[in-house]
């Protein structure tokens, strides 16, 4: 927006023609683009007010029908805003002063000596006009934001005494007067007495208790203004109750948010507490009755040492107690692991091959009645902890060997495929298999497919070995169709993941 | 003392589990008696001579107690905090012979003031022979102190 415009159209009020002529040579000289019109009499100047199309008039003071008063009254009652230069001869002081009084922007004689002054005259007449034009518009549009915009205006003593408020605060209050405001400001907004201007909190959100059933939030904006030799206090108020409340509600849903998360974890911890503590009390209580198995298969040997028995027996009750050793051994290294499941992975390079190998010959003792075609191709080594890897080869060929059993002829391939990233390892058999559909619950703790129930087994080794996998950030996937074997994939990183 | 006659205070809860100790006990030719209850309150009513027990001729205070961890009633920790309290038992060196590794069970015992802390083993064998060595270093070799017959 522009801030001043340019004087472009005079209207020049004298019936004398020379003195016309004069005055337009005198603006001419100043204004080279200047538009004058000129009026003769009422009946033109009218006219002209009807046309509206003049920026600042000039008027005689002596004319034949009327005086310059008159013809100032006139263009006040037109527009009180529009600026007005007297240029005459035969005015005296007390004319002027009575002008001056009625609104006369200024008053320039039109003897040679002084005639000169007139385009000066009405250049800062003209400016003034249009600061005191950009004043009133910048009031009225403050003025009308402050309305719209719902704030309170105050200005205040350094001490606290209220000067002025705005109607806009009077109304955000509910109140009438000023001195009301000043009652409420001293006992509602807090306002110090002794405020220095650098000390002044700039914004503060002031909580009213009112006796309405909801609570209202103010916001109070405060500036020290100097003028003069003294200061002021400038402020603003305004009602962000609404703000407030919606930032409370936010807040809320957000605690509700953060509660149902805790909820959710502590539920989660308690879950997965409750079900270490089942797997450990189940795995611990399985220790008792293995032990003593043994401990009783040792005091028969003690009984039959004395009596003949053939070696046959003695070679079952060996394996029984071997049997019985190592079921104890592998509980004990359950409890192990559901103990230290949290501990760091004691990252070996772990020879498959020979781990492979080692747990085929272990599981091929409890299946020595099969007939298992076995076919191992050369695995790699590999970065991990070996007592968790032989954990998985252990279930994984357990659970081949299992579910072949209604095999005439069980057949177990182990493979494995490097790659850049990572080592796969594969484990197929020619059993029961598992529905395609059913693979999402392969791996859960304690689940068992509906087709495996004939088999012993708990449910638990295949969680383990997801588990294994996992904190090796290796990956764990199976393919299967129902009664047309299960393949088994894992996939080991070449190098030992952090944590 | 008198004469040296050591006796066992078995607390065990689990018959078979009795069974084997007593047979490792005498394969390992412990000359001590040994005498057994089968749950925490009785160990209590045992020690301080409570009802039948006052009888000390047929049940004399133990020179050593070998203690379950796992027991039905009071439990073996709750065993052990209780003899700890009392004037004179609290002598008696008290071995806790568990099947529980755990190392919160082996701290609290320590922390609760227990002479030894014994995991039972798998294989019988392994009992026999921790039997042995307890018959060496706690009935032989080790000093007991003064505990009056009527404790």
């Amino acid at each position: 927006m522009e801030l001043t415009r340019s004087l472009q159209r005079i209207l020049l009020i004298d019936d004398d023609p020379n003195d016309r002529l004069l005055a337009i040579r005198e603006l001419k000289n100043e204004f080279p683009d200047i538009q004058v019109q000129e009026a003769l009499n009422w009946a033109e100047i009218f006219q002209a007010f009807a046309d509206d199309e003049f920026d600042l008039v000039i008027t005689d003071y002596e004319l034949h029908w009327a005086t310059g008063l008159e013809v100032l009254q006139s263009v006040k009652e037109h527009d009180i805003e529009r600026p007005i230069v007297m240029f005459t001869d035969s005015g005296t002081q007390e004319i002027a002063v009575e002008a001056m009084k009625a609104g006369l922007d200024d008053y320039v004689l039109k003897s040679p000596k002084h005639r000169i002054r007139l385009s000066q005259a009405v250049r800062s007449v003209w400016e003034k006009a249009q600061i005191r034009r950009k004043a009133l518009e910048l009031e009225f549009r403050l003025q009308f934001l402050l309305d719209e915009l719902k704030v309170g205006v105050f200005r205040s003593t350094l001490d606290g005494q209220l000067i002025e408020v705005s109607d806009g605060l009077l109304q955000l209050l509910g109140l009438d007067s000023l001195a009301q405001a000043q009652t409420f400001f001293q006992s509602r907004l807090q306002l110090s007495t002794l405020r220095n201007a650098a000390a002044m909190q700039r914004h503060r959100e002031i909580k009213l208790n009112g006796s309405a059933d909801q609570l209202r939030w103010l916001q109070v904006s405060e500036a020290p203004v100097p003028f003069g030799d003294q200061s002021f206090v400038d402020g603003l108020v305004s009602d962000i109750s609404e703000r407030k409340q919606a930032s409370e509600v936010m807040r809320s849903l957000n605690q509700a948010l953060e509660d149902r998360v805790e909820d959710r974890t502590a539920r989660l911890k308690r879950l997965n507490h409750e079900l270490s503590m089942f797997a450990f009390s189940v795995s611990h209580d399985l220790r008792s009755p293995i032990r003593q198995i043994n401990g009783f298969v040792t005091l028969l040997e003690q009984e039959l040492s004395s009596a003949t028995v053939n070696e046959t027996v003695r070679h079952y009750l060996q394996q029984i107690s071997q049997l019985t050793e190592r079921s104890g051994n592998m509980i004990d290294d359950l409890l192990q692991f559901s103990r230290t499941g949290r501990a760091e992975l004691q990252y070996v390079s772990v020879d498959m091959n020979r781990l492979v190998q080692e747990t085929k010959r272990q599981i091929e003792l409890q299946a020595a009645n099969r007939t298992i075609r076995w076919q191992i191709e050369p695995l790699p080594h590999i970065p991990g902890d070996l007592n968790l890897l032989r954990k998985v080869w252990q279930n994984l060929i357990e659970n081949a060997v299992k579910y072949t059993r209604p095999r005439e002829r069980a057949e177990i391939a182990i493979e494995s495929i490097a790659g850049e990233q990572e080592t796969i390892f594969s484990i197929r058999d020619n059993g029961i298999g598992f529905d395609a559909k059913d693979t999402k619950y392969l791996f859960g703790v304690f689940q068992r497919l509906p087709n495996a129930e004939p088999f012993a087994g708990t449910g638990i080794g295949l969680a383990n070995v997801q588990r294994v996998i996992h904190r090796h950030q290796g990956r764990l996937w199976a393919e299967g169709e129902r009664d047309a074997g299960a393949t088994f994939y894992f996939a080991l990183p070449s190098t030992p993941a952090n944590g | 003392m008198e004469a040296a006659k050591t006796n066992v205070l078995l607390v065990e809860d689990d018959s078979n589990d009795i069974l084997f100790i007593q047979r490792a006990f005498r394969q390992a030719d412990i000359a001590a008696s040994i005498q057994t209850v089968q749950d925490g309150d009785t160990a209590v009513d045992y020690l301080s001579g409570a009802g039948e027990y006052a009888n000390r001729d047929r049940y004399p205070l133990p020179t050593l107690i070998l203690l379950d961890l796992k027991l039905p009633r009071r439990s073996g920790v709750e065993v052990l905090e209780w003899i700890k309290q009392q004037p004179v038992i609290r002598r008696i060196p008290v071995i806790i012979l568990t099947s529980s590794r755990e190392s919160m069970d082996v701290d609290r015992s320590y922390d609760l003031g227990v002479s030894s802390y014994l995991v039972k083993p798998v294989n019988f064998n392994s009992l026999l022979q921790m039997f042995v060595a307890l018959n060496d270093y706690w009935l032989k070799l080790n000093e007991y102190p003064s505990v009056p017959l009527m404790g």
